[in-house]
């Protein structure tokens, strides 16, 4: 391997790293706010994406790339927030069965959009109708898993069946798709992960300024620590977790704009992300904004570099080798595995999840 | 009869956690502005429920609450926060992980910029705040955590203060200087409903006091005539009184 190359490869580790670091941190502000996984935080990014996509590029009115952008960030804190009233807020029994039989009757036909414009508003006025009539919610978790699963699919099939085939890849236009490389003398790197991740580095900065400068950031560290106390500091908790949802789903938006350019997507592209981001969270410390970036960013640069230098060893043996590349993600969770069994707050979670 | 301008009022409070179990079963209970009104009654009696049900943390089945002669029934916390009423739990009452001063600005959430004025104030009316601002309130004893607390719940300038068992667990000393601290506040203007225990001091300081019984009222009147009522002396002074 060559020095030059070198330079390239760490590049796209920290890229990579600062995009990762993005996902785990909707993941954490979720979390910290409500105690909720998020399992269809990829499913947001590539809706978000999808809606970029269309708005971008129809042949009809295409919109320049920073409206079709907001207008795409707009939709998707929507859609966060209806995630919260559907899957979370509202999650019940009869909520879940109704979103999963709308789930198996898509996936047995494939049925076309038809199925989900009218099924998915059904399925959020019955959860709505329910929370009215007071149905109690589900006990503990299994609601909002059950609920944010369930919306995660609903998410992924209503894009399939709107965008087309599931596989489908899109090469989504990216804001710094026509830059060239960067030359230092024999290094060569490519311009378009430098401004990539140097865009992602501002949003991830910004994203940590709210969390811990505003008075928003303010609301939600109290809630992270004890609801009943905040609502005693005239704080409205309930808003407090839409906003986090909210502030969820628009980074998850960014994360995706700018990977996507990088790497093509697909309308079922959402299960990779949202593994992604769950494991960078975990790996950081899923109850602090600030760990779960650092997870994010070990993640990312951890799967360039082990992937290539599992890529260097096949190599050497030549012709016929092995390719190493695919125990990449298996050493990537053994690691997780092992590090949660030694520090099950995670690499910067704080001490033992603080009890209030 | 005329209707009397209802400043701070709970009636006929039905109230609880379970759907079918009502802790609260028609509690009445009424403030004058710049009172001070105790309720006393037996562990379980649901004086901490009263307080939580008129501050909107547990669903109220039916009465009223009144304040300033406006419905907030069933409003939630932060609404009542806003509107100028303060609550200082029996437990779970400061942020343990941040510190005083830290506390103090959460307290203060809702009008960041008053922050000098109401920590001056704040600071004047219990100075080991001002000493010792960067303390976490998870470190301090379990008096100084209940006066945090209190002081937080000043932050606002609330015209009532909803106390629950600001003496619990604290020692006599210590009590002594808890209860000095909410005579001072009420004279200062502020009316005050406050939950004891420690039922003798609680009627000793209030103007009246109202003993509650298995969600139910049970006696009322000023903090002398419950003092003396036999009844009272027998069914909670007598057991109740440490010192
Ligand atoms: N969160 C809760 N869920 C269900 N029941 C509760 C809850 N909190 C209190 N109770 C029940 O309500 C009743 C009254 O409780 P409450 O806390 O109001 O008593 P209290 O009068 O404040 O007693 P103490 O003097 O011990 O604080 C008790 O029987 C208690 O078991
Ligand atoms: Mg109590």
């Amino acid at each position: 391997m060559r020095v030059a190359d070198l330079a390239q490869i760490l590049v796209q580790m920290v890229t990579q790293g600062v995009i990762y670091a993005l996902l785990a941190m909707g993941i954490a502000i979720v979390y910290r706010t409500s105690r909720v996984l998020n399992f269809a935080h990829g499913e947001l990014m590539v809706v978000g994406v999808f809606v970029f996509y269309v708005l971008d590029t129809n042949p009809i009115r295409p919109l320049p790339y920073p409206v079709a952008a907001a207008v795409a960030i707009g939709v998707t804190i929507a859609i966060g927030m209806v995630l919260h009233l559907v899957a979370v807020e509202s999650a019940s029994w009869v909520t879940a069965a109704i979103i999963i039989v709308l789930v198996t009757a898509a996936l047995a036909g494939r049925s076309g959009p038809a199925v989900w414009i009218l099924g998915a508003p059904a399925a959020a006025v019955a959860a709505w109708a329910l929370r009215r009539t007071s149905v109690r919610g589900l006990g503990g978790s299994l609601g909002w898993i059950l609920g944010t699963i369930a919306f995660a699919v609903v998410l992924q099939e209503g894009l399939v069946a709107l965008i087309g085939s599931s596989e489908d890849q899109q090469l989504i236009p990216g804001l710094f798709s026509s830059f060239g490389t960067i030359r230092l003398g024999s290094v060569v790197i490519a311009g378009e992960y430098v401004a990539t991740a140097a865009c992602a580095i501002v949003v991830v900065i910004g994203l940590d300024v709210i969390e811990s400068r505003t008075r928003f950031g303010r609301a939600m560290k109290a809630v992270a620590a004890n609801k009943e106390a905040s609502a005693l500091m005239g704080i409205d908790v309930r808003r407090v977790v839409y906003g986090a949802f909210a502030l969820a789903a628009a980074s998850a938006v960014v994360a995706g704009l700018l990977v996507t350019p990088l790497t093509f997507a697909k309308p079922t592209s959402g299960p990779t992300f949202t593994i992604i981001a769950l494991t960078a969270a975990l790996l950081g410390g899923i109850d602090s904004v600030r760990g779960a970036a650092l997870g994010g960013l070990v993640l990312g640069a951890l799967e360039i570099g082990l992937g290539r230098l599992l890529d260097e060893i096949s190599r050497l043996g030549g012709e016929g080798a092995v390719p190493l590349l695919s125990l990449r993600n298996a050493i990537v969770m053994s690691l997780l595995i092992a590090l949660l069994v030694l520090r099950p707050q995670g690499l910067f979670g704080g001490r033992a999840v603080e009890k209030v | 009869m005329t209707e009397p301008r209802h400043y701070f009022l709970a009636d006929s409070l039905v109230a609880g956690y379970v759907q079918g179990v009502d802790i609260l079963q028609g509690c009445h209970i009424a403030l004058q502005q710049g009172e001070m009104v105790g309720i006393i009654g037996p562990n379980g009696a649901g004086t901490s429920t009263l307080l939580k049900a008129v501050f909107g943390l547990v669903p109220v089945r039916k009465g009223v609450v009144m304040f300033r002669d406006v419905d907030v029934t069933g409003r939630e916390a932060h609404e009542l926060v806003s509107m100028g009423i303060g609550y200082v739990p029996q437990r779970d009452n400061v942020f343990p992980s941040l510190s005083i001063e830290e506390n103090l600005r959460m307290g203060l959430y809702l009008r960041p910029r008053d922050w000098e004025q109401r920590r001056a104030y704040v600071v004047s009316q219990f100075p080991m705040l001002g000493a010792r601002h960067r303390q976490r309130a998870g470190s301090l004893s379990g008096g100084e955590r209940q006066l945090v607390a209190m002081a937080r719940a000043l932050m606002m300038n609330p015209e009532v203060l909803l106390l629950d068992e600001p003496s619990a667990g604290l020692s006599p000393s210590m009590q002594d200087e808890v209860f000095e601290h909410i005579v001072r506040v009420n004279a200062d203007g502020i009316s005050i409903v406050m939950v004891e225990q420690n039922a003798r001091r609680c009627l000793e300081i209030v103007h009246r006091g109202y003993v509650l019984d298995q969600g139910r009222n049970a006696y009322e009147g000023t903090g002398r005539e419950l003092l003396t009522d036999p009844k009272v002396i027998e069914m909670y002074l007598g057991t109740l009184a440490t010192d």
